[in-house]
């Protein structure tokens, strides 16, 4: 066969063609081409560069690969050597390789601007990224100056990577000197850490995902698992179809599409979640079902402080009739005895007329963990986290397990389920709440400060020792202008903060205020910033997620992000190089440490000579690196290795980087290149000392603590005027705000918009036709939505439900910014409504 | 109850007017409201699109739409609607694509003799559609487009 | 990209001029169906003309082959001489394409 003189392109051309060729072909002569012949992915032309990533949404953190041609993301799959998910994706992950390429991406700074100069009522000017640091820098100088850094804040993210976390927290902390660090993952994950902290010392699971292999139950306490956490959801269900002893039984305040496929369900009245763990807990005290022996050794005994408000400001009613508003946190050690009596209360008959659900029923739930032979795995999130008693109730889980001696072994695992990609590997693990440092201390702790010094080269009594501002105060201080330069990455929190009218935007728009947005899209959020600063997108950087599971999981740069577009961790370190030590560090430790003179931050946050420790040419060739090519240093590698000195040899071990760039994520703590997959047990965490069994080592006597705690009630219940409760969340389509989803034709098609869901008698006692526009008004605020009788979500008379991915259906305008007292994570999930036809009254076009 | 600003009947009734399918006028359902106190009347409900027709898919792996109506289409642990018409058993009654390949893996790769359980939640994966238009463009390039690239002739 | 019907070629209909020798600009796919017990001198025969490369075969004799050619009318006259090699009982074209000249 001649070949000819054409170009190259031209010949991989022609090569392509002539595959096709054959294959139609061998089709119609229905022959099997041999694999050579079939030369389809061989040819250049068609060739895709595939490389792991984790998947940009939940907290599950499944692995995809993502297919690169010509610097764009052409297809992604799930990863089928990711044991997370092997090979299965959600359609949201199906769906990643278009979520970076909505065309109003933002690629340019703006700033609000009247006659060239920054003016907050102005309109968006394009402007260059040194103006925008420009003005930045000036006004984060002036707020410095005039009232200190309690006036700066920053409100950050779960799905920031966990380079991006540390880099900021070492800005804000040991640059600007201020705790007002908090990420979003404090609407989310907050009393889970919290619940964590309180009881074993440590955060994070002490189980893997592992246990759905081996779990003879699965308890899922108010989690909608087959549209949250889907993939994890199919392998609950692959255990249970392939072995049918096992029973999945599920908690809820409504019916979905977790309940459909779940052997028992029980619809519970919103809050009465805690009176059911007590009644359990009673249940197997009553009933011998307590492994005395396991409790004797391995737990102590605490009893909460109770009646201690919600969280909401310091005038409301409710927090002025609170008692112990302030020792809220305060856990008073007691005995096994004390705690049996005071469980005693929630006998059968009690908790069956206070939640609704029947006393056999209630009965056979708990025989499911009093059953020594049944091992259980309780599962949840939000129902149980975004809970005005959500650290107890998170505590009161652990109770069931901790009783039964049913935890850290396979099968036997109280999990907490993560919402965001990173609320662990960054939220939780790198440190970015108000109160935290990073491997699990906090800014309260003098040692604990005095290791961060040491590890980052500052000079001692740098770090700021006071708790900073957690989300909702954050709003609050917004509002009452004493919190004045702000900077949201990530986040979009105009949309989903409680509230939103009433104490998230007038913070916002304050005149004295001034609102940094890094964003990829123009949300909610940007629309009433004063500066947006276009970001980097997902595998448009290098970047580390933590999941669930305690899987750290790494990906490399793929793309280059469009226009002007950079990473929030180049944007931190940028800026940082527009302050010395001298404008924003007190002169007393100056003169302490004079070393420390005129320097810029960013030579001492991040070219300290450990975080510009290593080369660009230990990066992968293969890959490009922004960050690091403009800084002139592996910059990820360089902040990984430092942020991992702080667990290491802790029980917060990781890998070393480069690992994690081979391996589909590793499980910490990973000690000699092993990872763990069952904390706190002797031979399968090596921390844990021969002989002792169990070991909650984050706790000083390596012991978990049981928390006798009560039902308390919601904060607003449902009234003569507000007569249904509002229920908040996700569907499956649509991840959070949908500033990503939405503009996916696809996502957007599948669930088109924010709907009311409610009863069909409830509708028809208000008049209201299915497909309606209607008002579902609170005390505090209003939207207008469509009612949905039928679909995915049954709730129950005297409960509506809708999802807060709209930006059209601004539900958060209706939400109550009540949180739990002790982690201040907002609970979205309960507060009282009523829903009034629309004064144009629009039937909706079609169905 | 006729106390509703000028400005929010006067946003109303343009809304009303206006054509649905336009993107531009849809952008404020992914920017909020101007100012963003202000109330916005719902966006209509969608009609589905059940026309049977199947739809590219952006890339090989991409899971396809559902170009029909599933509604009272129950699944649950004893019986799943779908597998009905999809699957191997029951596709040439139906006429319905058969399931992929892919679903009859188990976790390790392994092909079993049936539908593997962990592929039961199908609408996990697939989804409807409506006939909305999206709110914006997406400028996703399919990769045939970057394939089929023809170099310029001199 | 130019698409021709079959049936425009095989009837000849379709006489570009002859191009400049070695532009092979002309693909097409075909299935060559012979008899099984002279596919060996089948594929023989087939590997000695010019343009034809042999992709796949079967044990009931069908065979897929390309042809790359300067112009249509060798397509259609390589088909001729295909059609006529002893053991051949039927060749069908299945894919044609012509690019358009590419100057080197």
């Amino acid at each position: 066969m001649s070949r000819t003189n054409l170009s190259d392109a031209a010949v991989s051309r022609r090569s392509f063609i002539k595959a096709q060729a054959v294959a139609a072909a061998a089709a119609v002569a229905g022959i099997d081409l041999p694999a050579k012949a079939q030369n389809l992915s061989a040819g250049p032309d068609i060739s895709l560069k595939w490389s792991k990533a984790p998947c940009r949404f939940c907290g599950t953190g499944c692995g995809v690969m993502v297919g690169v041609k010509d610097g764009r993301v052409v297809a992604t799959h799930g990863d089928m050597q990711a044991e997370v998910n092997r090979g299965l994706n959600c359609v949201k992950g199906y769906f990643l390789s278009k979520i970076m390429y909505g065309a109003d991406r933002l690629t340019q700074p703006l700033m609000r601007m009247k006659n060239g100069v920054f003016d907050k009522n102005g309109d968006f000017v394009p402007v260059s990224w040194d103006q925008a640091f420009d003005e930045m820098a000036r006004q984060w100088k002036r707020v410095l100056k005039e009232k200190g850094p309690t006036a700066v804040g920053m409100f950050g993210s779960g799905q920031w990577t966990m380079f991006e976390g540390y880099a900021a927290s070492k800005l804000m902390r040991a640059g600007f000197r201020s705790n007002n660090l908090d990420p979003n993952a404090r609407h989310c994950m907050a009393s889970a850490a919290v619940g964590f902290i309180r009881t074993f010392g440590m955060d994070e699971p002490m189980g893997c995902y592992d246990d759905m292999e081996q779990a003879d139950a699965f308890v899922l306490w108010g989690s909608n698992m087959a549209e949250m956490h889907p993939i994890l959801w199919t392998r609950i269900i692959d255990r249970r179809l392939m072995a049918p002893h096992v029973k999945i039984m599920t908690l809820s305040t409504y019916e979905h599409r977790t309940t459909d496929l779940s052997d028992a369900t029980f619809i519970f009245k919103p809050g009465t979640d805690l009176a059911i763990l007590n009644y359990i807990a009673n249940y197997l005290i009553q009933n011998n079902a307590v492994k005395r022996d396991f409790v004797e050794r391995h737990c102590n005994v605490k009893i909460a402080t109770t009646d201690i408000g919600y969280g909401l400001r310091a005038e409301h009613p409710l927090e002025q009739r609170a008692k112990n508003v302030e020792t809220a946190p305060v856990m008073k050690p007691s005995s096994f005895d004390e705690f049996a009596n005071f469980v005693s209360t929630y006998t059968a008959d009690h908790v069956a007329d206070l939640t609704g659900i029947s006393k056999d029923r209630l009965e056979a739930l708990a025989r499911v963990y009093a059953d020594p032979k049944t091992k259980v795995m309780s599962l949840w999130t939000m129902g149980v986290n975004q809970h005005v008693r959500g650290v107890w109730a998170n505590q009161l889980i652990y109770n069931l397990h901790l009783l039964t001696g049913k935890i850290s072994e396979p099968g036997n695992s109280p999990f907490s389920l993560t919402g965001q990609p990173s609320a662990c590997g960054t939220a939780r693990e790198v440190g970015c709440f108000a109160h935290r440092l990073p491997a699990d201390m906090l800014v309260t702790n003098p040692e604990h400060r005095k290791t961060a010094e040491a590890i980052w080269k500052l000079p001692p009594g740098i770090l700021p020792d006071k708790i900073g501002y957690h989300a909702v105060q954050q709003d609050r201080m917004l509002k009452d202008g004493k919190l004045n330069a702000y900077w949201i990455t990530t986040n979009n929190n105009l949309q989903t903060a409680p509230n939103t009218n009433n104490e998230t935007y007038p913070g916002y728009r304050n005149p004295q205020n001034f609102v940094v947005v890094s964003e990829a899209y123009p949300t909610v959020t940007a629309m009433a910033a004063d500066v947006i600063l276009p970001t980097a997108m997902w595998v448009e950087k290098e970047g580390a997620f933590g999941n669930a599971e305690r899987r750290t999981q790494f990906w490399h740069e793929l793309v280059k992000a469009p226009g002007q577009a950079r990473s929030d961790l180049w944007q931190f370190m940028e800026f940082s190089k527009r302050f010395t030590t001298d404008e924003v560090w007190p002169e007393d430790l100056l003169a302490k440490s004079p070393d420390y003179r005129g320097r810029s931050l960013f030579d001492v946050l991040f070219a300290n000579g450990g975080t510009n420790a290593f080369p660009l040419s230990d990066m992968d060739p293969g890959y490009d690196n922004h960050e690091s090519r403009y800084f002139g240093f592996y910059v990820q590698k360089g902040l990984f290795e430092e942020f991992a000195k702080f667990g290491n040899g802790h029980g917060h071990d990781y890998a070393p980087f480069d690992s994690y760039h081979q391996a589909r994520g590793l499980r910490w703590p990973v000690v000699n290149g092993q990872e763990t997959r069952w904390r706190y047990r002797e031979g399968m965490d090596p921390y844990v000392d021969k002989g002792s069994e169990y070991q909650f080592y984050g706790n000083a006597d390596k012991k978990a603590n049981l928390l006798a705690a009560p039902y308390e009630p919601p904060a607003e219940v449902p009234d003569q005027e507000f007569d249904l409760w509002l229920v908040t969340g996700r569907v499956l389509e649509h991840w959070h705000s949908g500033s990503m989803t939405m503009r996916v034709p696809e996502l957007y098609r599948a669930f088109t918009g924010a709907v009311l869901f409610m009863h069909p008698d409830d509708a028809q006692k208000r008049g209201l036709r299915r497909g309606q526009e209607v008002r579902v008004l609170s005390r505090r605020g209003e939207i207008r939505t469509r009612v949905e009788t039928r679909g995915r979500n049954k709730v129950p008379p005297g409960l509506v439900f809708v999802p807060f991915f709209d930006a059209s259906q601004l539900i958060n305008k209706v939400t109550l910014d009540a949180t739990d007292p002790i982690s201040k994570q907002t609970d979205f999930k309960k507060c009282a409504v009523k829903v009034l036809p629309a004064q144009e009254a629009n039937l909706g076009g079609g169905r | 109850m006729r106390g509703l600003l000028p400005a929010a009947l006067l946003g109303l009734l343009f809304f009303v007017g206006a054509p649905f399918a336009q993107q531009t006028a849809d952008a404020p359902r992914l920017t909020g409201p101007t100012p963003f106190t202000k109330e916005t009347p719902a966006p209509p409900m969608q009609r589905q699109v059940t026309d049977d027709v199947r739809r590219r898919r952006n890339y090989p792996d991409q899971p396809p739409l559902i170009p029909h109506a599933i509604e009272g289409y129950a699944t649950d642990l004893n019986a799943n609607k779908c597998l009905s018409c999809h699957s191997r058993k029951f596709t040439e009654q139906s006429q319905a694509p058969m399931i992929s390949v892919t679903h009859f893996q188990d976790r390790e790769g392994n092909t079993l003799g049936g539908v593997s359980p962990r592929r039961y939640v199908c609408l996990a994966c697939h989804v409807t559609q409506t006939a909305a238009a999206p709110l914006v463009p997406n400028t996703f390039t399919d990769m045939d487009a970057l394939v089929g690239r023809e170099p310029r002739a001199k | 990209m130019q698409s021709r019907s079959r049936r425009e070629l095989i009837t000849g209909r379709i006489t570009a001029a002859p191009q400049s020798a070695g532009a092979s600009s002309h693909l097409a796919s075909l299935v060559v169906h012979a008899r099984p017990d002279e596919l060996g001198a089948v594929r023989a025969a087939l590997t000695e003309m010019r343009g034809v490369e042999i992709h796949a075969e079967s044990a009931a004799g069908k065979m897929v082959i390309t042809l790359e050619t300067a112009n249509d009318h060798e397509i259609v006259e390589s088909m001729g001489a295909i059609g006529e090699l002893p053991g051949v009982l039927s060749t069908a074209l299945v894919y044609q394409h012509s690019a358009p000249h590419e100057r080197s």
